[in-house]
């Protein structure tokens, strides 16, 4: 079976099984590897990816449910630019080994979209569905709210 | 289409392939009690799948057959325990009661039981050495059991593995924890079977199903109400009732049980512990989904079909303990985060109408006592049915007891079930 | 496109300089050559133990070959930092090849915090040499002497403010004469801070990770690939060859393009496509004849104390036995995850005309020697390839050994990713121990007599030579074997660091073969658990003798470093004497703070922790953790806030909450809802205290911290609310148990 997804704006037609999880298409049939697996049972956040405007876990999600264009850590930014979530991330050193920020940054985004100001609680009902082994949870939170104060400070200059 | 193989010989060993084998025998993720079933599988269900007509010859093939018609695993394997080895933990409001081991170790099991001290407690709720059990062994209903049937059975016990466990003791308030007390509520409650009734045979299916349902399987100890002296309400038989924090609902055929369910979507609910919309939809979760794992997916077909036409033939009731608050629930930011987060990926496929859609016919969400959509989101649901296993995550150490709650009237909400609030998860937790 | 280490140091002039950096001590040596191609042949840069090089191009560039590898923690930034400080050349100017057998030297394992404190004391003092060395080159050419020249960011340069003396590196080596020198450094001089040493300079692996450009072992793409995945018995993880016998193999239901693989009890599956493949693993269909062999989930411990052991006298200064009089407790510790997010993934190419693995493995010879039993030959190449974050010996090593008995078996490549359960359940586990403890008070409240006795697995089942393929789980399954590894990790840190006059400390060690379950090293090996029990049990000999415990703790103290960071914690805390007296159970939430200190395996980094806690009916949540932390000099200061902060979390969350579960047949714990971690709700405020000491050797630096954890919990939950937790992990239920006992 045939599906076309759109994936950081990009038409594609994926010829897979529609039971298949989205996670495998991105990974395997489109070489976009910053989505990752870490569980398969939506626990853990290292699939989280866009569809629309939604969070899905790509890990669980089967190709033939995907209602919408997806968008990978890879499409956050245009090109070689970099969003203000994944600049704050940089900016705050917010990764150890770095396997599950993909899936935080998917997850951050998501929240700044809807609440600019986020506050701590905001925060962590944004991230319980990731988790970090290495403990890099105090970093993520500040830039998180790094990347809230350069999107406000983005908005207020224009 | 034969597979290509690329084998490398063991050594000393010799590949076998063996006919197809109907069980998924595969390491699980599940974490309850359930990973015995997944230990166990070795041999055992192999051949329970083998013999599921329940009328193999060999005593010990039909005794395992029973104790799995009878349910003897889930009350006597404690969790990280050996199977049958006893240590389950009954909370009553009368205290706890702890399962004892049944396997045939001589220090701490029923190693030094004869087969007439077995046939006395299935049949009468006495010990080996003549005390009275407590009624939370269900031998209320095993003393419809026939002779043969035990006979069976205890050969059976006779080849699991002996385990070496003493359970802890029972800790019960005065005066309940005076077994001379028993011998009373029997006489006001307990009516022995007749032993020597034969098991009903397939050919008379209601019969076959009532011994299924109410002798062997004895559903009502979960879904019949209790009077005031903690005996089943025959009145309100298998019309709902709450147990250790879990509704266990109307099977009735009643609007409010399973009246409106096809034979076919209980059958495939026995089976596999779900059912898909639209005849019903429901998945099995909780004790229920011990049921399904250690019961009736190994049951066969015809005894299936005998336990439907059985439950078919009791009186239609409305539901008895239904309750939760009256307030209608409402939807919140917060609730809808969580739902979009955890729920949606999973819940997507199948459902008709899209994510919108995916839990609206679940009596689990709609129905008007929330204890069990609590319950699942804490316990999450590991099942082995006929068709494989089932697995959610819990979110008990995930999401505090006001996320659960924003969760649940998000769910609830979007039909227009009641609303629960923070301290209902925190008082579900003590359970 | 096999790249060897004669492509890399190519047929260009240049400066290298060879040395120890997994043997300290190691004499080093440099050289310029014509060729540096040829270096590493010549004896005198392989002499004695030399396993490392530095080497420095015509072009300026300076490229470290080293067999230590990135595990997600910054390490080879920080080794970048201090070859760039010790050569006064800019950080950009520097990079670091990791671990290939192919390529760079054998340095064993990159583990235990070691990395900087063997290696980079090493690699520092290499660098040293080599600028030495350029600037004796420098006065040749100058006609001046030596002492009157310096370095300036990649130049020789005169001393004098006023000088006009000016040679860049890269024209110093330009004509590339190869002569040995004379030029000896001390074995040991302390890491000044030059450069870039010292400074907070951003990782170099952070900006690809978060564009999403950087390939981890799991994203690594081999051409012509098949996909793999293994399918092992019904008994998770146990160790026991009896656990589980396979009778049959039903391959009826599998998709035409999958093939099956199995040798003994190993089974896999290997077809073109990852979700082909992982449809085949579910429809193979095994039947195992199992047995119980591993005790009962709540039997663990009572078990433990009935198997075999070997006795080990670390210290015997003291008696044996202790009077009626004298304080004892016993504290457990479980058997613990690693908590990778991504499962551990290899690839293995295993052709007529050799065999490449790619594995996230920390240590690829070690790796190599094991499959060099496994696979028969010993024509294998292992390429480091950075994997999920790695906390120890993790399921890399496995993983790469299930891919090549695929890859041999379909002879082609083959990529192995393990699934969640089968790294929760078949990866090895951090062990589980007891730890007795019993001690003496003189009536002026001091220690008169100290008893520790404990009892462990090994901490190390990791692959190596002399075990073979017992030391990898295919092996393992393929030939039911189960290694006889020697004793390693249990001792760590049984030894408390106080100044006690009499003390006997024993470990029993426990016999792989007699264990349930397999155990190796998981952060910091036995320190946690020991260091969980020696400091508990110092609060409780506090409380005993009625003395604040800080006060307490040094009065047994004498070592200035531990001191010092035991002083600055509590200063940062503001602690105050008396604060820990125990006070009552609220069920709406009780506050106290503990504290611990240890010196990382008696003799490296000293760290000390104040923990503060509320407890009560909704269990232990910890609101604020302070650390003082003396590593000696630090290299890259927020690199190693990172480190630190990663510990307090993951220790917070190893008491707390985790202990892998497990029944008669097997691990039970098969996902993230049965092993919980930490969560982004209610994170402690985490301040730390960095003591930077550049006169002084460099240690390892950021597990140390995870050991001090455990015990300031427990010491401050008895501080809130008088309940004394010995056995790890403090779950709410636990808690709650204690509590009924308590007031019963």
């Amino acid at each position: 079976m045939t599906y076309r997804l759109i994936v950081n704006d990009t038409a594609h037609d994926i010829d897979a099984p529609g039971d298949m999880p989205l996670l495998y298409a991105l990974r395997n049939h489109l070489d976009l590897k910053a989505t990752r697996y870490g569980c398969g049972l939506a626990e853990c956040g290292a699939c989280a990816v866009f569809v629309g405007r939604d969070v899905r876990q790509s890990c669980v999600l089967p190709l033939a449910a995907v209602d919408g264009p997806v968008t990978t850590v890879e499409g956050l930014a245009p090109g070689d630019a970099l969003s203000p979530v994944q600049q704050a991330f940089i900016d705050e050193q917010a990764a150890q080994c770095g396997y599950c920020i993909s899936g935080m940054m998917i997850a951050a985004t998501a929240l700044l979209a809807d609440t600019p100001d986020p506050d701590d609680a905001a925060i962590a009902a944004a991230l319980t569905s990731n988790l970090c082994g290495c403990g890099t949870h105090v970093r993520i939170v500040r830039a998180i709210k790094r990347a809230a104060r350069m999107q406000r400070q983005a908005r207020n200059a224009t | 289409m034969k597979p290509q193989y690329a084998l490398t010989p063991a050594p000393g060993g010799m590949l076998e392939l063996s006919p197809s084998t109907p069980l998924n025998m595969r390491p699980s993720v599940f974490r309850h009690r359930r990973t015995v079933v997944r230990s166990c599988i070795g041999l055992s269900l192999f051949i329970i799948a083998a013999t599921a007509t329940g009328a193999a010859s060999d005593p010990v093939e039909r005794g395992r057959y029973l104790a799995a018609a009878g349910n003897c695993q889930s009350c006597h394997t404690r969790e990280g325990g050996a199977p049958y080895a006893g240590g389950v933990a009954f909370e009553t409001p009368l205290g706890t009661l702890y399962s004892t081991n049944i396997t045939p170790d001589v220090q701490t099991g029923l190693g030094t039981w004869s087969d007439g001290d077995f046939l006395r407690a299935m049949h009468e709720g006495i010990g080996d050495d003549g005390e009275q059990l407590y009624p939370a062994f269900p031998y209320t209903s095993y003393t419809n059991m026939s002779r043969a049937d035990i006979a069976a059975l205890w050969a059976y016990m006779q080849t699991v593995p002996a385990v070496d466990y003493t359970p802890p003791d029972n800790a019960l308030i005065f005066p309940f924890n005076q077994r001379a007390l028993i011998r009373g509520w029997k006489w006001l409650n307990f009516e022995p079977g007749d032993l020597d009734a034969p098991a009903p045979r397939a050919d008379r299916p209601v019969a076959r199903g009532h011994y299924l349902v109410e002798t062997l399987g004895h559903c009502g100890q979960c879904h019949t109400p209790r009077s005031t002296t903690y005996a089943l309400d025959s009145d309100r038989a298998l019309t709902g009732a709450k147990l250790g924090g879990w509704y266990a609902p109307n099977i009735t055929s009643h609007a409010d049980g399973v009246g409106g369910w096809s034979d076919a979507a209980l059958d495939e609910y026995l089976a596999t512990g779900h059912v898909r919309a639209p005849s019903a939809a429901a998945v099995a979760a909780g004790p229920m989904a011990e049921v399904i794992t250690d019961s009736t997916r190994v049951l066969s077909d015809a005894d299936r079909a005998a336990m439907i036409a059985y439950l078919r033939t009791v009186p239609a009731r409305a539901s008895s303990a239904p309750t939760g608050s009256a307030e209608a629930a409402q939807t919140s930011a917060l609730g809808d985060t969580l739902y979009a987060r955890h729920c949606v990926s999973c819940h997507v496929a199948g459902a008709p109408g899209g994510p919108a859609d995916a839990f609206s016919r679940y009596a689990t969400v709609t129905g008007a006592d929330p204890d069990n959509l609590i319950r699942v989101l804490l316990d999450g649901v590991a099942r082995t049915g006929a068709d494989g296993r089932v697995f959610m995550p819990g979110y008990a150490s995930r999401l505090s007891d006001a996320q659960i709650a924003a969760l649940v009237n998000t769910l609830r909400a979007r039909v227009g079930a009641s609303g629960i609030s923070g301290a209902d998860v925190a008082a579900a937790r003590k359970h | 496109m096999s790249l060897t280490r004669r492509d890399v140091l190519k047929s260009v002039p240049g400066l290298v300089v060879g040395f120890g950096l997994s043997m300290p001590g190691v004499a080093t040596a440099a050289r310029f050559v014509a060729d540096m191609a040829e270096t590493t042949r010549t004896d005198q840069l392989r002499a004695g133990g030399v396993d490392a090089w530095l080497a420095i191009d015509a072009a300026g560039r300076v490229t470290i070959y080293s067999g230590k590898v990135e595990l997600g923690t910054g390490v080879a930034t920080a080794l970048r930092q201090l070859a760039a400080g010790g050569l006064d050349v800019a950080f950009a100017d520097t990079r670091l090849l990791q671990a290939d057998t192919a390529l760079t030297p054998d340095l064993g394992y990159t583990a235990g915090s070691k990395t900087l404190q063997s290696g980079g004391t090493q690699l520092a003092h290499a660098a040293r040499l080599a600028r030495a060395a350029l600037i004796e080159r420098a006065a040749a050419r100058l006609g001046v002497a030596a002492d009157t020249l310096t370095s300036a960011n990649g130049h020789v340069v005169g001393h004098a403010a006023s000088s006009a003396q000016r040679l860049s590196y890269a024209a110093l080596i330009a004509d590339g004469i190869d002569r040995p020198l004379a030029a000896e450094l001390p074995a040991f001089a302390p890491a000044v801070h030059r450069g870039p040493v010292g400074q907070s300079i951003a990782r170099e692996d952070i900006p690809a990770k978060i564009a999403g450009r950087f390939t981890y072992m799991q994203d690594l793409v081999v051409p012509g690939m098949w996909h793999g995945r293994v399918i092992r018995p019904p008994t998770t993880g146990a160790f026991s060859p009896d656990a589980a016998r396979l009778i049959a193999i039903d391959a009826s239901d599998l998709p035409e393009a999958a093939q099956v693989v199995r040798v003994g009890r190993f089974v896999g599956v290997v077809a073109p496509d990852e979700w082909q493949a992982m449809q085949a693993a579910e429809r193979l269909r095994l039947a195992w004849d199992t047995t119980m062999t591993v005790p009962a989930g709540d039997a663990l411990f009572p078990h433990l104390e009935t198997l075999p052991a070997t006795r080990d006298v670390i210290r015997d200064t003291g008696p044996a036995a202790l009077g009626s009089d004298a304080h004892t407790a016993t504290y457990h510790w479980p058997f613990q995850s690693h908590d990778s997010i991504g499962p551990s993934a290899a690839i293995a190419d295993v052709s007529p005309d050799g065999v490449h693995i790619w594995s996230g493995t920390q240590g690829v010879y070690p790796l190599r020697a094991a499959l060099v039993e496994l696979l028969g030959r010993d024509d294998i190449r292992v390429s480091y390839v950075e994997a999920s974050g790695c906390y120890g010996h993790n399921g890399a090593d496995d993983a790469a050994a299930d891919a090549a008995l695929l890859s041999r078996a379909v002879g082609r490549p083959v990529r192995v990713q393990w699934s969640r359960a089968d790294e929760h359940g078949w990866a090895p586990l951090g062990c589980a121990m007891r730890m007795r403890l019993g001690a003496t008070l003189g009536n002026d409240g001091a220690i008169t007599a100290w008893q520790f006795d404990n009892r462990t697995p090994t901490h190390l089942n990791r692959p190596a030579k002399q075990l073979g393929a017992a030391s990898l789980l295919a092996g393992q399954l393929a030939r039911d074997l189960v290694p006889d590894t020697r004793h390693v990790g249990g001792d760590r840190n049984t030894i408390s660091g106080y100044d006690l006059k009499a003390e006997h400390i024993v470990v029993n060690w426990l016999a792989n073969r007699d264990m349930p379950l397999r155990a190796s090293a998981l952060r910091t090996l036995g320190a946690i658990q020991n260091t969980f029990a020696n400091e508990s049990f110092m609060d409780e000999l506090a409380h005993a003798a009625g003395r604040d415990p800080l006060a307490f703790r040094l009065a047994h103290l004498h070592e200035p470093r531990a001191r010092r960071v035991l002083e600055t914690v509590a200063h940062a805390a503001g602690w105050q004497a008396g604060e820990s007296a125990p006070g009552t159970w609220q069920d709406d939430g009780a506050r106290g703070r503990g504290m611990a200190q240890l010196t990382y395996e008696n003799n490296a980094a000293r760290v000390a922790a104040v923990v503060a806690v509320v407890v009560g009916t909704h269990g232990i949540r910890v609101t604020h953790a302070w650390v003082a932390h003396d590593c000696g000099p630090v290299v890259n200061p927020d690199g190693l806030r990172n480190q630190i902060e990663g510990n307090v979390i993951q220790a917070i969350n190893r008491t707390l909450n985790e202990a892998i579960t497990f029944d008669p047949y097997g691990i039970t714990s098969l996902e993230w809802s049965a092993y919980p971690l930490a969560d982004f709700a209610a994170l402690p405020e985490i301040d730390i205290t960095l003591i930077d000491r550049p006169d002084q050797p460099i240690l390892g630096a950021g597990e140390a911290t995870s050991a001090a954890i455990p015990a300031a919990i427990a010491n401050a939950v008895h501080a809130a609310c008088g309940l004394r937790l010995r056995t790890v992990p403090f779950k709410r239920g636990a808690l709650m148990t204690a509590r009924r006992e308590h007031s019963a």
